[in-house]
């Protein structure tokens, strides 16, 4: 038998494109097929959002919106969100439901994302004080400080749309079958919506606060001893403290600390426990009794060094100046300590020093903090304790003077911005509210306005917005915020907040159609 | 042998590999072993689709685990998967149908006419010789190399890792070589497998520089793939998933290819002719 070449590779070609056509004609109609397809299309939607988590400032807005736009399609997707299953492929059709929801929470963290990426840089940060110091040890790991100076900010489309998938979430029953799949964030959100709205100044029994104690009361039924529950006792005590309801977040503490999962950990919860008494309840000899427990404990552990700043502030606060000067002056001398305690520290003795009526002590120790670590939180908040005294004093040529310094470090410290990771803004923040304590507006947004360009990208960018915001917001002057609006654009337009400022421009020009009140 | 005479086999391996490669019919059962290699990778790839779905994936699940049955890690363990396949497959028909092809490029050298279906005859009774090459071919070849980079995954060391990497490689390799001229000789000695292998091991050794570069030739067609391959989660970042069936769809093809390479060299080598005489 003869045979051509071209007959050869015409079989075998034939062959091989009739075999992967056949493959990949073949319907997929089956339950088995649709999981395969979701599987793939989160698969897909992942790598985006792996993108934007793992280089949250290289990634691109697009990155972003690409992560978004593929979770809302998987959601969307008839095929996948079909309620008659094969009966046959009952597996496959739990499986299905169960990455559903996968992707509603993935959504709805994205979703928080974003929300806190806008909150993050369109909100200030305030209220920096000996009160909050006590509490900053335990909610900041968790929670970004957001305090609204904008009281009239009027699109909270992103704070729906998070809190809208959290519902959806929560209220899907797949969620409460079977083993848990709440991450950190997911657990974090309800608590973050909640001091929103807190922040806000709106009731106390809100709707964020309402849905937040009822999720996390619901993860504590649904898996009883389980390591989500302990940190829902956690998430939970939390939001009583935000709420003033400070015996129901003892009880839960007392609820995490009997948890087989308080082991590690067991001394930052004690201190937590130790800040709730102090804070609402007032028992100075139970607070007193558990810090110093957790000191004698937990030696040179950063809980114990907390505990013992706690325990100085309280002494400041009782009139115990000097036995609170001493404690701190200790742990100021301890070895390998860090420098943000160190200079927590000192800025608690530079407070001591200012009640005990030794003014030129506080200053020196104050401005020392700033120049010895100047991307330390205590740092940061040092000159707005400055400035507050002197306007206090009502002494207008030393608050100038003050503010001269507060802005130079302010610039300089915004302009190494690299090396101050925790939160990029607060600097900013903190400038502005030195100069509102002033009484000059004005001259804060000027300022971002004129150094904002010798900065990088994503921080320029930021302290353009600010400004804009300052501008827009406080001195009503919409015109220079949108002016300031478009210059961020033109001078960065690859930022990672160009959508935010397009937002804000988008949004003025909304509402200077509208006609004013009044 | 000298370097002299290395280089000119070397060549007369080339002169003979393009002859055969001009006569179609020697290509056939080439292009049966691609074909056949083919198919376990789409049902692999495509397990999912009705049609399949029913035997594929208890199969997959009962050889691989629940985990190869779902997303992306079905595509992330396809090349192992595939490898275990394919192993299989080159014990069962792999060698009968190189046997074949050693018969048929035997009469296309000595200047025979070649026929298809008369070549298919003499394979016939070599085919328990052809079982028991394939066994030790797809061993050394496939199994050794699989089981050290399985064995290498578990370990934290990377130079130690690159040495096992090297190890594997160096074991297919020598594999490749000792067996290359077996098929020749089964065809001349009528089916004897241990003599046929023993003599394949001698020309291995007395051959070593010219059958090295021989066995490095066919390597060398689909090595730059094998990396590719060796790194599927790289591959499907990069180029998406179906990237790594597209790989591993084309490697198919180009160690067909190598194959052809290796037995038209290792024949012409066996039997002293190119098929210009």
């Amino acid at each position: 038998m003869r045979i051509g070449a071209r007959k050869v590779i015409g079989v075998a070609t034939a062959f091989a494109v009739v075999v992967i056509f056949v493959a990949a004609g073949c319907g997929s109609e089956s339950d088995i097929a649709t999981r395969h397809e979701l599987e793939k299309a989160i698969w897909n939607a992942e790598q985006f959002r792996i993108k934007v988590s793992a280089q949250p400032l290289s990634a691109s807005p697009e990155d972003f919106r690409a992560s978004v736009a593929a979770y809302e399609g998987i959601l969307a997707d008839d095929r996948f969100g079909r309620t008659e299953r094969d009966a046959r492929d009952s597996e496959a059709a739990s499986d299905i439901e169960d990455l559903r929801l996968r992707c509603k929470v993935a959504l709805a963290e994205l979703y928080f994302v974003e929300y806190e990426d806008y909150a993050g840089v369109t909100y200030f940060t305030s209220g920096f004080g000996p009160r909050d110091l006590l509490l900053k040890n335990h909610l900041d790991a968790a929670l970004v400080e957001v305090r609204s100076l904008y009281k009239n900010l009027e699109d909270d489309s992103l704070e729906t749309r998070c809190a809208g998938m959290l519902r959806q979430v929560a209220e899907d029953e797949i969620l409460w079958l079977g083993d848990t799949r709440m991450g950190d964030t997911l657990l974090t959100v309800p608590l973050y919506l909640a001091r929103t709205e807190l922040d806000r100044g709106e009731a106390r029994v809100s709707d964020h606060c309402q849905f937040a104690e009822s999720f996390y009361s619901r993860i504590i039924r649904t898996w009883p001893d389980s390591l989500v529950a302990h940190r829902a006792y956690l998430s939970r005590a939390d939001l009583y403290v935000l709420e003033g309801r400070f015996a129901d977040a003892l009880s839960d503490v007392g609820n995490a600390l009997r948890s087989p999962y308080a082991a590690d950990g067991r001394e930052q919860l004690l201190l937590f426990k130790g800040e709730i008494l102090a804070q609402g309840l007032g028992r100075e000899a139970q607070v007193e009794s558990v810090l110093t427990k957790v000191m004698a404990d937990y030696p040179r552990t950063p809980s114990a060094r907390g505990a013992m700043l706690n325990l100085a502030a309280l002494k400041m606060v009782r009139g115990e100046e000097p036995e609170a000067t001493r404690m701190l002056r200790d742990l100021e001398l301890e070895a390998d300590i860090p420098p943000e305690t160190a200079t927590t520290a000192m800025f608690l003795r530079a407070l001591c020093f200012k009640r005990s009526d030794d003014w030129p002590g506080a200053l020196n120790l104050l401005w020392r903090i700033c120049r010895l670590e100047p991307f330390t939180r205590a740092a940061t908040v040092a000159p707005l304790v400055i400035v507050r005294y002197y306007v206090e004093k009502a002494d207008s040529v030393a608050t100038d003077s003050m503010l001269e310094d507060a802005q130079k470090y302010y610039l300089d410290a915004i302009g190494k911005d690299n090396a101050y990771m925790e939160h990029p803004h607060v600097l900013k923040d903190c400038l502005i509210e030195t100069y509102l304590l002033a009484g000059k507006p004005a001259a804060a947004a000027r300022l971002l306005e004129e150094h904002s360009g010798e900065w990088r990208p994503a921080n320029g960018s930021v302290g353009l917005l600010k400004s804009a915001l300052i501008y827009m917001n406080l001195l009503d002057d919409r015109e220079n915020g949108v002016r300031v609006l478009q210059k961020c654009l033109d001078l960065f337009p690859p930022s990672p907040y160009a959508w935010i400022v397009q937002k804000e421009i988008n949004r003025a020009s909304t509402s200077s159609d509208k006609p004013r009140k009044g | 042998m000298t370097a002299e005479t290395t280089i000119r086999k070397y060549a007369d391996g080339w002169t003979a590999t393009i002859v055969l490669a001009k006569s179609p019919v020697v290509w056939m059962p080439f292009a049966i072993l691609a074909a056949l290699k083919t198919v376990p990778l789409v049902l692999l790839y495509y397990f999912w689709k009705p049609s399949f779905s029913g035997f594929m994936i208890p199969a997959i699940r009962s050889l691989f685990g629940e985990g190869a049955v779902h997303f992306p890690a079905g595509v992330l363990r396809l090349p192992d998967m595939y490898t275990v396949v394919d192993m299989a497959g080159t014990v069962a028909f792999g060698f009968v149908l190189m046997g074949w092809s050693v018969v048929m490029m035997t009469d296309r050298l000595e200047g025979n006419s070649v026929h298809f279906n008369r070549d298919i005859v003499p394979t016939l009774f070599f085919v328990p010789a052809l079982l028991v090459v394939g066994f030790v071919f797809a061993a050394g070849v496939q199994g050794v190399p699989a089981l050290i980079s399985h064995v290498s995954e578990s370990i934290t060391r990377p130079k130690l890792q690159m040495l096992l990497t090297l190890l594997g490689l160096g074991v297919s390799l020598v594999v490749r070589g000792t067996i290359a001229y077996t098929p020749a000789h089964l065809v001349l000695s009528r089916g004897r497998v241990f003599a046929a292998m023993g003599k394949s091991y001698r020309d291995a050794r007395t051959w070593s520089w010219l059958t090295a570069m021989i066995v490095l030739t066919g390597w060398v067609i689909k090595a730059p793939l094998d990396y590719l391959i060796s790194h599927p989660g790289r591959l499907m970042q990069s180029w998406g998933p179906d990237s790594v069936f597209a790989v591993l769809l084309v490697s198919v093809f180009l160690e067909t290819l190598g194959l052809f390479y290796l037995f038209a060299s290792a024949t012409s080598i066996v039997i002293g002719k190119t098929g210009q005489e």
